[in-house]
């Protein structure tokens, strides 16, 4: 391991400190830890899916003249909402299809 | 691969006339740094989307990635899919028109006008170390394919690739960069997909295939899971892909790369840099497949691989024919060639904008004029690469070295993105909290580089590590900045976000700025 060949230079009071802030926040995390671990796949699978769909919405949110700015016209197949839409899709597909 | 016949030698000089061919038809409309640097912004966005696509990846990428996924399965296309779609978007629709109309160059420079030129000089020369190192590493790694291929020498080989990339670098600039990755993406994906539909026919379809790797045992049986458990003994549980690398680690990297915001602000229009970032993030959804279905085909038909990373050199020796060879072979070098003339240009035009140019202005007290801006970017492109090309052995020599400037780079990602995101989107942070949110974010990154087998669940948990070092980051510079006194208005005038997107008269300042 690179970084235990690292440590090993390290003044001995350094690696102590480290040593000590290491089981102080592996004792924080472990309730985290303990509750990820407890979720299941669907819930993971769900998740991902939740970012795919949040950015999906959160482009229509967005006002037509700010998505449209500096296009040489406001047809609909220049609206970046509708692009963003279509390119999120197969991703999320993949994503309800694979876990 | 083995030796190339007739036809791919045919193949392959077909694919580099081509390449030098669009380098020289560019060249003359280079008039200006703004032509040189920035294509004279005049990219269509499909351009600008194939460009960031074949950028990001290169070949060892492609040998790499297949390696992964024979080794850890279907978990290693999270990259490309879940780690690029979202921040793409947010990269389009927040970042994109934000640097487009602030009028910046590089990051480094909004971080110098948007907090201190300390922060500007200690991220530019991080970043030029990066961008330098990479290039030496990018030029042996062709000249050990080079070699393997067609036996030349290691030194001729580098020697060709420095020729062959800085001749039409040089002379066309970001168009000519730009143009190139488009025909080099072209060619790696017909290559990448004659390989593909070769390899599963030859591990006898795809559903022979998976059933094939289901019965090697407990180490596969993950192996078409994309989302593996949060205490998973890999790289890549769920938490980490989502959290670390869906949120944290792409957005660094899209919003905070040279290369991805050079391509983007060659745009021609602001449509057209949000469009290609948009298309960019259509056209990663493929990569998996091209790299990912090799490397799980080997693990078919060759389950017991010492080197994981082996996987493409002997499909490729054992599946295909001539002529298929060689576009394969081409498709290789497209993928080193479009990263290394995508790393040689942003690294020249950091240089220009972040230190040369800087010091130029405060020296001389007037910005650079176009002529002198254009030599000396060409003069410094020559020079880049040449010094790339004479660090290669060395680099190869001392790998540690690369290690080292790898592990700087991940120590400022999550930080950078945090002061980054809070300079845009929050009027009060400021340089105090900004240098000490970078400063204290980067030390718990090395920390927890250090300890964090001890302290997460998975092996070689980076993605946790960006995650917790950017939280991290973002209250020591909110906290910091509280406690500290406010930037002036006039200086952040038309650098934070509500400004840039609404305030015309603020716009109107950052021209006069980039102008003065």
């Amino acid at each position: 391991m690179a970084d235990q060949s690292f440590r090993e230079f390290l003044p001995e009071w350094t690696q102590l400190g480290i040593d000590r802030f290491a089981s102080g926040l592996r004792f924080m995390l472990e309730p985290l830890d303990v509750f990820l671990s407890g979720l299941t796949n669907e819930t993971a699978r769900w998740c991902a899916i939740m970012l795919f769909a949040v950015a999906g919405v959160w482009v229509w949110t967005l006002k037509r003249e700010y998505v449209y700015r500096g296009a040489p016209d406001e047809t609909i197949w220049r609206d970046l909402r509708l692009w963003s839409v279509f390119a999120l899709c197969p991703y999320a597909i993949i994503y309800l299809f694979f876990f | 691969m083995g030796a190339l016949s007739s036809i791919d030698s045919v193949i392959l000089i077909v694919y580099m006339l081509g390449v030098l061919g669009i380098g020289a038809f560019f060249s003359k409309y280079v008039r200006s740094t703004g032509d040189f640097f920035l294509a004279g912004k005049a990219l269509p966005f499909w351009a600008v989307g194939m460009s960031i696509v074949v950028s990001d990846i290169g070949a060892m990428d492609m040998v790499s990635g297949a390696g992964a996924a024979y080794q850890y399965g279907i978990a290693q296309s999270n990259f490309d899919w879940i780690g690029s779609m979202p921040a793409m978007l947010i990269a389009a629709f927040v970042f994109v028109p934000y640097y487009w109309r602030s009028g910046v160059y590089t990051i480094p420079e909004f971080l110098g006008r948007r907090y201190s030129s300390l922060l500007q000089l200690i991220e530019a020369l991080i970043w030029l170390l990066f961008l330098c190192s990479m290039l030496a590493v990018m030029l042996w790694t062709s000249a050990v394919f080079l070699k393997a291929q067609l036996g030349w020498s290691t030194g001729i080989a580098i020697w060709v690739t420095v020729i062959f990339v800085g001749v039409y670098t040089v002379s066309g600039g970001l168009a000519a960069v730009v143009m190139t990755d488009v025909l080099q993406m072209v060619v790696m994906f017909v290559g990448a997909a004659a390989l593909l539909i070769l390899c599963i026919w030859n591990a006898g379809g795809w559903d022979e295939m998976v059933a094939v790797i289901g019965r090697l045992g407990d180490e596969t049986q993950h192996h078409f899971t994309l989302l593996l458990p949060h205490d998973a003994s890999t790289p890549y549980p769920w938490t980490g892909i989502v959290f670390g690398l869906g949120i944290v680690m792409s957005t660094g990297y899209f919003v905070g790369n040279q290369a991805v915001v050079q391509r983007v602000l060659g745009a021609r229009s602001e449509w057209d840099a949000k469009a290609g970032m948009i298309f960019g993030g259509f056209l990663k959804l493929f990569i998996p497949f091209l790299v990912m279905v090799p490397g799980l085909a080997a693990r078919a038909t060759h389950p017991e691989l010492d080197d994981p990373d082996s996987a493409i050199p002997i499909l490729v020796r054992d599946l295909l024919p001539p002529g298929l060879t060689g576009l394969m072979f081409a498709a290789f070098l497209a993928a080193l060639m479009s990263s290394v003339d995508s790393y040689l240009n942003s690294a020249v035009t950091m240089f220009m904008s972040d230190v040369y140019g800087k010091s130029y202005r405060q020296a001389r007290g007037r910005p650079m004029p176009e002529r002198h801006g254009l030599v000396v970017g060409r003069g410094l492109t020559v020079v880049f690469i040449v010094a790339a090309g004479c660090a290669a052995p060395v680099i190869e020599k001392a790998e540690t070295i690369y290690v080292a400037v790898q592990t700087l780079l991940s120590l400022f990602q999550g930080p950078t993105l945090a002061v980054l995101l809070l300079g845009i989107l929050w009027r009060r942070a400021n340089r105090w909290g900004a240098l000490a949110g970078v400063i204290l974010g980067i030390a718990l990154t090395g920390t927890l580089t250090l300890i964090g087998e001890d302290v997460f669940p998975s092996s070689d948990p980076f993605l946790f590590t960006s995650f917790w070092s950017f939280l991290f980051s973002v209250v020591v510079t909110v906290v910091v900045s509280l406690f500290t006194s406010p930037e002036p208005d006039e200086k952040i005038r038309g650098l934070v976000w509500g400004d840039v997107m609404d305030d015309e008269e603020a716009q109107r300042l950052l021209r006069g700025r980039l102008d003065g």
